[in-house]
């Protein structure tokens, strides 16, 4: 009985019709929440006694990273557990997070080579923070194309998943790249030694920005989510509901 | 409140401006693209089950009509 919570979670249809009532109570908080932050952090945060207006990228570059990293180890974590107990759900999540991840680790690359250059004179270095994160995008390119090199749904989703779980070294190398190695990058900046790097006007629409960032995740994975589940149901009767509706 | 003495100063971003515009630009650009192959990837699997459908009812029809099933 304890378990039925278990069965409804991975229940297709349930997954179908709870992530599409779920989609906008994700995107209008992440609009708000992202609005705020740029507000705050273009407009009302201070400008870096060293970096003048240019540390002002970190607004989107850091909860760009963030994604990068929670949604590669959601990719890993779902996979394996589809794996594991062979939940078709689980790995729809996935499949469903994997471009959403692969896409804000490119944006991530791109501002932070925006960043480099004004700061640290180059656009790109191979320093181990940059090629770790590399690493992380080719990882999702390499998941996302060995998804799409099989026909069939249930094929991939085991295969890809088993590569999703050995990339998973890469996200504390890249996480801790900075403090394990002399890194061009600089460190931690939310949290150093137990305690923030910066003044709460610039702090704050940092935080509002990777909570606005990680919602509109959730509500783009919702959407997928559906897209991903209706692809795995062959002949249930309940798709002949949802897709009439 | 601002740090900022005018809207001209806004825009250059104390000289940072090729820099900080355009990190703005790719990653919002990110975040349309993810809304947009989102709904395009919904939109294709309800494609998908439709076609799905109608063929199985196609040869259930055929079926109860005493015509051999695929």
């Amino acid at each position: 009985m304890a378990w039925t919570w278990f069965h409804r979670l991975a229940s297709p249809p349930h997954i179908y019709r709870t992530a599409g009532r779920l989609t906008p109570w994700f995107a209008w908080p992440a609009a708000l929440l992202i609005v705020a932050g740029l507000i705050g952090g273009l407009y009302l945060a201070p400008p870096d006694y060293q970096q003048g207006d240019g540390y002002r990228i970190m607004y989107v570059h850091a909860p760009s990273a963030w994604l990068s990293l929670m949604v590669y180890t959601i990719v890993a974590v779902a996979g394996g557990i589809g794996l594991i107990w062979r939940m078709k759900v689980a790995h729809a999540v996935a499949a469903a997070s994997a471009p959403i991840g692969a896409s804000f680790t490119l944006a991530t690359l791109v501002t932070g080579s925006l960043w480099g250059k004004p700061m640290w004179g180059t656009y790109w270095a191979w320093d181990p923070r940059l090629t770790s994160e590399l690493i992380l995008f080719f990882m999702y390119l390499g998941y996302m194309g060995l998804r799409a090199a099989f026909e069939d749904v249930q094929r991939a989703d085991r295969i890809s998943a088993v590569l999703a779980v050995v990339g998973l070294v890469d996200v504390p190398i890249v996480h801790y790249s900075v403090v394990w190695w002399n890194s061009l990058h600089q460190g931690p900046s939310v949290m150093y030694l137990g305690k923030p790097t910066m003044p709460p006007s610039m702090l704050v629409p940092l935080l509002v920005m990777f909570l606005g960032f990680t919602l509109f995740f959730g509500a783009v994975l919702m959407m997928r989510l559906r897209g991903e589940v209706l692809l795995r149901e062959r002949t249930a009767t309940w798709v002949r509901e949802a897709i009439r509706t | 409140m601002s740090s900022f003495h005018s809207f001209y100063g806004f825009l250059d971003m104390g000289g940072y401006a090729p820099f900080v515009w355009p990190a703005y630009a790719v990653t919002f650009a990110v975040m349309g693209l993810n809304v947009y192959w989102a709904k395009r990837l919904l939109r294709r699997a309800h494609q998908a089950a439709r076609r799905r459908l109608a063929v199985q009812e196609e040869t259930a029809l055929a079926g109860a009509a005493g015509e051999p099933s695929v």
